[in-house]
């Protein structure tokens, strides 16, 4: 679930994308054990700037968060909608590093364009 | 009922478990331990100059016999199947069993009103982590304890009804069994489910011998417990009722108990949005499994019999004890265990991949129950055909057939 390198690359500001929100208890056991025992989970992990979504739509509800980088992680690269969350993102963000695609689940790093 | 039966190689099951095969040793000469061999064990023994003629009475003794057995082999299932039991990291469905620990006790009941499992596993887990810390260790020893105690008591449930070799041919498949493993080392309900089946069973069988009414009443509470855990185990309450219907009428109405306190207690902890839930399974067809075709019900024969040898004799087994059931009617003494085991293996995986082809449902875990069953069909036929002098060398070479290949296929 990467959720180790996740805990080892994230700093402050950036913003972490569960896609989809069945992955976050998972996630969560191995990002931070005391917010996976907490009842509220979606609430604890807002306050670290990780949020989970189901649909690439749901990442309006917490743009206001976002700042120059993005980690998404994804299981499935298409949604119901038939658009991925990259794409979404795509008019403000770009990807610079992704991991391979032979695994389930994936790893992409994005930038606010231009720097 | 087949008990100890005499003529059993003394050689081969010496080779095995000393301690056992001493007794197996006095059965077979003495048929069943008549005191004059008792008393010829015991002169040796003293002649050796120490006297442990006590130790081998107490030995003797089958219902410590049966329990030295059930210890040995727990124990040889703690050790092994502990063997590597953190090294791999939780998987998804084994952290949402540890997510319901942070619930509230009371709100554990409600997650199944949207949940496919009920929650019975979920109050085990809730309660072992209020005991051990939450880590993958921790998580996957309660289903090792389960799955320990599931082999142990069938193991000792065979011994009972068969004889040691029978027993031991028995828990050394289920043991080595590949699907029981990976569920004694996972933190989901299956090892549970399993454990709950061979009580239910061993409880059942009980009720059928002694015909008291203690015995419906816990199976009824069992019962519960068993449809509590995962639905699908739930056929083993329609099996008991038919093994009761068409073995011994007389004892329907104390049966019936059982079903009684088995519906009050449904009626008392399932919540109305839970029984929703239950009908409305799958009503919109989006649940993840497919339709099963011939590759799957091949797989699962595969998975829940170890190997594809195996999974052959299973299936001749069941065609024999069918012919077997129809033709000697029901002069059998073992018409009861009979059906039962074929209700509890071919019966139920038939029934399902049925079901399945409407409402999907058929995976090889979902049946983790029958595995008990499918190796005691075998026995069951091994017993009949094989002369009381080749029983035990042939059900030891079909249980290390079991594990031997399993390592190539």
């Amino acid at each position: 679930m990467f959720a180790n390198t996740v805990k080892d690359l994230k700093q402050k500001d950036d913003v972490v994308i569960i896609n989809t929100a069945d992955d976050t208890n998972l996630f969560t056991y191995y990002f931070d054990k005391k917010s996976f025992l907490k009842k509220n989970l979606a609430d604890e992990l807002s306050t670290q700037n990780v949020f989970s979504i189901r649909e690439a739509a749901d990442i309006k509800n917490f743009e206001g968060n976002f700042r120059n980088r993005i980690i998404l992680i994804q299981q499935f690269q298409q949604n119901a909608s038939g658009h991925s969350a990259v794409d979404y993102l795509s008019s403000q963000y770009e990807a610079y590093f992704q991991t391979g695609d032979t695994s389930k689940i994936s790893l992409v790093f994005l930038r606010r364009k231009g720097q | 009922m087949m008990t100890k039966r005499p003529g059993i190689s003394t050689k081969i099951v010496s080779k095995i478990i000393p301690i056992f095969a001493q007794q197996q040793f006095s059965i077979m000469t003495s048929g069943f331990a008549s005191t004059s061999d008792q008393g010829s064990t015991s002169d040796k023994n003293t002649s050796k100059g120490f006297s442990i003629s006590g130790i081998f009475d107490s030995i003797l003794n089958n219902g410590r016999n049966r329990n030295i057995f059930f210890v040995c082999v727990l124990i040889v299932n703690l050790l092994i199947k502990s063997n590597g039991i953190g090294i791999n990291s939780l998987d998804y469905d084994e952290s949402i069993s540890l997510k319901e620990v942070s619930l509230d006790f009371g709100h554990i009941k409600h997650e199944a009103e949207w949940d496919n499992n009920p929650p019975f596993y979920y109050y085990c887990i809730w309660v072992w982590h209020h005991i051990f810390e939450i880590n993958e260790v921790n998580a996957r020893v309660l289903s090792l304890i389960f799955s320990a105690l599931a082999i142990a008591l069938f193991g000792r449930f065979v011994f009972k009804r068969f004889n040691f070799a029978t027993a031991l041919g028995i828990a050394m498949a289920l043991t080595a069994h590949t699907m029981l493993l990976y569920h004694a080392q996972q933190a989901r309900s299956y090892s549970l489910t399993l454990l709950l089946v061979v009580i239910s069973t061993i409880t059942f069988f009980n009720y059928l011998e002694k015909r008291k009414l203690q015995h419906a009443l816990l199976l009824g509470l069992i019962n519960f417990l068993l449809v509590y855990t995962h639905y699908i185990s739930g056929i083993i309450l329609l099996i008991q009722g038919f093994v009761v219907f068409t073995t011994d009428k007389k004892l329907l109405p104390k049966y019936l108990i059982s079903y009684l306190i088995c519906a009050i207690l449904i009626a008392v902890r399932f919540t109305k949005k839970q029984f929703l839930n239950i009908l409305g399974f799958n009503s919109t067809g989006n649940f993840w499994l497919q339709k099963p075709g011939e590759w799957e019900l091949n797989d699962s024969l595969n998975s829940l019999s170890n190997n594809a040898v195996v999974k052959i004799l299973f299936l001749s087994a069941c065609i024999y004890l069918i012919i077997q059931l129809f033709v000697k009617s029901k002069e059998s003494k073992h018409r009861a265990l009979i059906i039962y085991t074929l209700l509890a293996s071919i019966f139920t995986i038939s029934t399902l991949f049925i079901i399945s082809l409407a409402k999907p449902m058929f995976l090889s875990r979902y049946m983790i129950f029958c595995v008990p069953f499918i190796y005691l069909s075998i026995a069951l036929v091994i017993a009949q055909i094989f002369s009381e002098k080749y029983t035990t060398p042939v059900i030891l070479v079909v249980a290390l057939i079991s594990i031997k290949l399993q390592v190539y296929l």
